[in-house]
């Protein structure tokens, strides 16, 4: 049941991630990522890392593709200006072969047998031990985190702000 | 069964952001793909965090993927601030038109 669930995920999540990169409309190809975004919270729900799925839901397909589609907004650009000629084909044609050679060199070099066999602990870690590590050992990782996103804050604003004075 | 499959879907992930990022011009569609390559590392790290961690090491490594996640956020915050200024600036959204860095 539970590895049905995950391998409808990954389907969506391959199929979404192609659309996400190929429709000329950004808006669609945002909403596509939230789907690729819900399918991977699928897959770590069906993994055993709970914790990690409701974080994928709430940061990703939450805070980030609400960043993105306001950026859409705020840009007006929905579709890119249309570009034709020789060298875009031909940098169109490298980068599909890049991306394919790449996914061609990563499946020779992976090591398939290391993920076959089934998971060696039948519980994953409880929420509350989680919780006592992130708030025990790493509370300075976990303040230092705090501190970085509120630093990107004020960069966000003082960069995105025009300046009264000028122009 | 299932590892294969999620070990799969990681590449590919990774692989289709790839060419996202050299296909785009768009830097919304490119800053979208960068976010599929950045997931694809993380489904990665999950799946052998479920497969072969055990205990501490799992714990351990799912706050390593919660942290990447958060640095990830700020990272997107910070890069789309940028856009909106070149936007403003060069009334220009496509990456060909802000070029005006280079040396």
């Amino acid at each position: 049941m539970v590895d049905a669930m995950v391998i409808v995920c990954a389907v969506v999540a391959a199929g979404a991630s192609l659309f996400v990169v190929l429709r000329a409309d950004v808006v669609h190809g945002a909403l596509a990522l939230i789907v690729v975004f819900l399918s991977l919270a699928g897959i770590y729900a069906g993994l055993g890392a709970h914790f990690i799925a409701a974080i994928q839901v709430v940061v990703y397909a939450g805070a980030v593709m609400v960043l993105f589609l306001f950026a859409i907004m705020v840009l007006r650009s929905r579709r890119e200006t249309p570009v034709s000629g020789t060298p875009m084909r031909l940098h169109r044609a490298g980068a599909y072969v890049a991306g394919i050679s790449m996914f061609v060199a990563l499946a020779g070099a992976a090591r398939w047998r290391a993920f076959q066999d089934e998971s060696i602990h039948a519980n994953p870690p409880s929420l509350s031990d989680l919780a006592g590590l992130l708030f025990g050992e790493y509370l300075l990782s976990f303040e230092l985190v705090g501190l970085l996103l509120f630093v990107a804050l004020v960069a966000v604003v003082i960069l995105a702000r025009r300046e009264p004075e000028s122009s | 069964m299932t590892g294969l499959v999620v070990q799969a879907l990681s590449l590919w992930l990774f692989s289709v952001g790839i060419i996202g990022v050299l296909v785009r011009r768009s830097p919304l569609s490119v800053f979208m793909s960068i976010e599929l390559m950045l997931n694809a590392a993380n489904l990665l790290l999950v799946l052998a965090l479920e497969r072969h961690g055990s205990g501490l090491i799992a714990m351990n490594g799912l706050l390593g993927v919660l942290f990447v996640v958060a640095v990830a956020g700020a990272e997107v915050a910070v890069g789309l601030a940028v856009m909106v200024m070149v936007f403003q600036r060069e009334n220009e959204v496509d990456l060909d038109g802000a070029s005006s860095l280079k040396g």
